[in-house]
């Protein structure tokens, strides 16, 4: 017997990995670095806070819930951060950005 | 112990079970599945979204290893990185080991200035500049 | 930013206690056998931070701004419609991945804004990362001038022409937009 907890963590749980999956998707399928980094900036950092949140309601109130917010505080943070400074590493040393109709690379 | 184990009928066993007990010490017990699972427990769940985070990281190799270009590959690296932090997290809820999410809080911290260091060498050329 | 010689009491005191309960937070299902708080863990808590305090106490807060309080209320009304806005992004970039087609049509565009406090950039630039289609590439803070890569045509038009999150951003901060 699922209790409703059980059924609402793991809701969240799987729309995470849903997410996820889909970011990878992307990083394989999208034409060049740009745009492979739309796709795991955002999935990722949407993927990864769902199944946080999910493991923080399975879990309860406890302390392993006040870890649990910090790291998803932590990924929402520096996620971003993280795919902002290869980007500008990328733009500074001068990788072109593909326009349409050019051969994928 | 070992009498508990080898009483057992010859099940398939599959995760070994780490309880942390009141002498401080460690025993291992095994978990059985059998052949008609009757309900599905939450453990279940972790062990399928753990298996899902496996396969998308050995997908998300193919760029870190072929990747066009060392930006792609420090991208994938990264993405590598911040589903460890997750998978942890799983692997925590498997074993019942709450001190995984301790690990996982430090990888995320040690990702991101990983990344970060990366990224500003292959800017600069140099990691510190004098 | 410049660090300063004087030591100021109240700082260290109050930089000492955020350091402390962050750290009992931290420590408190280390060892779950001998009950939580353990001595210690809480005599090293009171070193490990007492040391942390005297070399750092200058970075955690500082006392630059002005109207902290009105300002962290407004960061929390925004944080909910940040949210939501992170909802659709996933669902954008979702349909562009799982599309047979891409839908994609990537370009750069530049844009000045009137923000210039370091927070109010950082907002800024992390909700242009989170937000549909679009990345922050590049920021010059002199100027306010964003350089952004958007996957589309129609989430550049959102930025540019819209401006919705600009105006948050900058009623949040108390900068005029």
């Amino acid at each position: 017997m699922f209790s409703i907890i059980n059924i609402i963590a793991t809701i969240l749980i799987a729309g995470g990995a849903f997410f996820m999956v889909t970011g990878v998707v992307g990083l394989l399928r999208f034409p060049d670095f740009y745009t492979r980094l739309h796709a795991t900036g955002k999935c990722d950092t949407l993927g990864e806070v769902l199944v946080i949140v999910g493991c923080m309601v399975y879990q309860g109130w406890s302390f392993i819930t006040v870890k649990l917010f910090f790291l998803m505080f932590f990924i929402f943070l520096a996620n971003p951060v993280g795919t902002h400074a290869i980007m500008k590493a990328a733009y500074l040393t001068g990788l072109k950005p593909w326009k349409k109709g050019e051969e994928r690379r | 112990m070992c009498s508990a184990v080898n009483n057992v009928k010859p099940h398939i066993r599959i995760i070994p079970k780490v309880i942390y007990n009141t002498s401080s010490t460690y025993f291992i017990t095994y978990r059985h599945i059998h052949k008609i699972k009757e309900k599905i427990e939450m453990e279940d769940i972790f062990l399928a979204l753990g298996l899902l985070i496996a396969v998308t990281i050995s997908l998300s190799l193919y760029r870190a290893v072929l990747g066009p270009g060392v930006f792609n590959q420090v991208a994938a690296v990264n993405v590598i990185g911040t589903k460890v932090i997750v998978l942890l997290v799983a692997v925590g809820y498997i074993f019942d080991r709450p001190m995984f999410v301790d690990i996982s809080l430090l990888y995320a911290i040690l990702n991101f200035i990983a990344t970060l260091v990366m990224s500003k060498y292959l800017e600069r050329g140099e990691i510190c500049s004098a | 930013m410049t660090r300063s010689k004087e030591h100021n009491v109240g700082l260290m005191l109050a930089v000492f206690a955020v350091l402390y309960i962050f750290w009992l937070l931290m420590s408190a299902c280390i060892n779950p056998l001998n009950g939580h708080f353990s001595p210690v863990h809480i005599i090293a808590g009171i070193i490990c931070a007492g040391v942390v305090t005297l070399l750092s106490h200058d970075l955690l807060i500082t006392k630059e701004g002005e109207m902290t309080l009105a300002k962290t209320f407004r960061l929390i009304a925004y944080v909910p419609w940040e949210l939501w806005q992170i909802f659709l992004a996933n669902f954008d970039v979702a349909y562009r991945v799982l599309h047979p087609k891409m839908p994609i049509d990537p370009r750069i565009i530049e844009f000045d804004t009137s923000l210039r406090s370091d927070f109010a950039l950082t907002t800024l630039a992390n909700s242009i990362t989170l937000t549909p289609g679009t990345i922050t590439i590049d920021i010059d803070p002199g100027k306010g001038r964003f350089l952004v890569h958007a996957i589309a045509k129609k989430p550049a038009d959102a930025l540019l022409v819209d401006k919705t999150m600009i105006n948050k951003v900058a009623h949040v901060y108390m900068e005029e937009a």
